[in-house]
């Protein structure tokens, strides 16, 4: 299967750029059953700004490797989280990592959901409280 | 990955970026990458002063990236410290690039922290709040090793780093 090019332009540039596509990809599924995809079948990239956050019914966050899916409900007046946690070692290529982070502010809380490099998931209410050493069985948060 | 980051360092008077670091380590010279072993730090005495700054050579479809965040793991041997200009609150601003040397540096005067940082400790603009929109730089984290009189070559520890960007 050819590998595909994706595409963002940048307004202030009236430029193209490349993007990579990320392990986790997100999907804004609407009310009305029309979508937003942030790698579209187009082969264009877009921007968490670009969802229209009135109309949104649920946003998923899913794995183009496995094909498994997180789904968070949107409550109706929410304003949308998405971001990425990317870090290493300096020096160190192999050491770099992305964690996932998404979620929802809704009436002064903050639900947030990380999906961490090794594919665990945590849930917390503050992205600070995202620190890769913290989640491990024995460790309380 | 959208944006696409490097770590670089500056040396010399007219400041010689070295781009994408495969290594920060820290001698008897003002160099990038040196060979610790070739440049070993007298006993009691300070190592060249590092300039190195976060650079986003691309944002890649990204429209942010924010909150750098700086740390060494691994302690250091012997009484060995290592001081920076990096630090959480009352941050001093935008440290400005010298040609490096081997003693105290105004500002560069908080340990380095060897875990995680809570918050941002490196700015953007002289303000840790700052943002990058577009290809370009971090402030320069300055950091450097101060060694005891008793301690003895071969300290070994990993510099981190980790920031947020928004796509």
């Amino acid at each position: 299967m050819p590998t595909r090019i994706f595409k963002f332009y940048r307004k202030e540039t009236d430029s193209y750029e490349v993007v990579n596509p990320e392990l986790w990809q997100w999907r804004a599924n609407y009310n009305d059953g029309t979508f937003l995809e942030q790698f579209d079948s187009q082969d264009r990239f877009h921007q968490i700004a670009e969802i229209s956050q009135k109309e949104l019914h649920n946003f998923v966050m899913f794995n183009i490797e496995t094909g498994k899916g997180i789904t968070l409900k949107f409550p109706k007046g929410a304003s949308l989280i998405h971001s990425y946690l990317r870090g290493g070692q300096i020096g160190d290529p192999t050491s770099s990592y992305t964690v996932y982070v998404f979620g929802y502010e809704f009436q002064a809380q903050k639900v947030i959901l990380a999906i961490l490099p090794d594919g665990n998931l945590a849930l917390v209410d503050d992205i600070k409280d995202i620190k890769l050493l913290s989640f491990s069985k024995s460790t309380n948060l | 990955m959208a944006a696409t980051v490097e770590i670089c360092e500056s040396n010399g008077a007219g400041e010689t970026i070295s781009h994408n670091l495969t290594n920060s380590n820290m001698g008897n010279t003002d160099a990038s990458s040196p060979d610790p072993v070739a440049y070993p730090i007298s006993p009691g005495n300070r190592s060249y002063i590092k300039y190195q700054r976060v650079h986003v050579t691309n944002m890649g479809g990204s429209s942010q990236v924010k909150t750098l965040k700086i740390w060494r793991t691994t302690a250091l041997a012997g009484s060995t410290t290592h001081v920076t200009n990096a630090r959480t609150s009352s941050y001093a601003g935008a440290l400005s690039y010298a040609t490096p040397v081997k003693t105290a540096v105004t500002n560069v005067d908080q340990a380095m922290p060897t875990s995680q940082p809570g918050s941002a400790n490196l700015g953007i603009g002289g303000d840790l709040a700052g943002i990058i929109s577009a290809a370009g730089y971090s402030d320069y984290l300055g950091h450097q090793l101060i060694t005891d009189a008793g301690d003895t070559a071969g300290n070994t520890s990993t510099m981190n780093y980790q920031y947020e960007e928004t796509a």
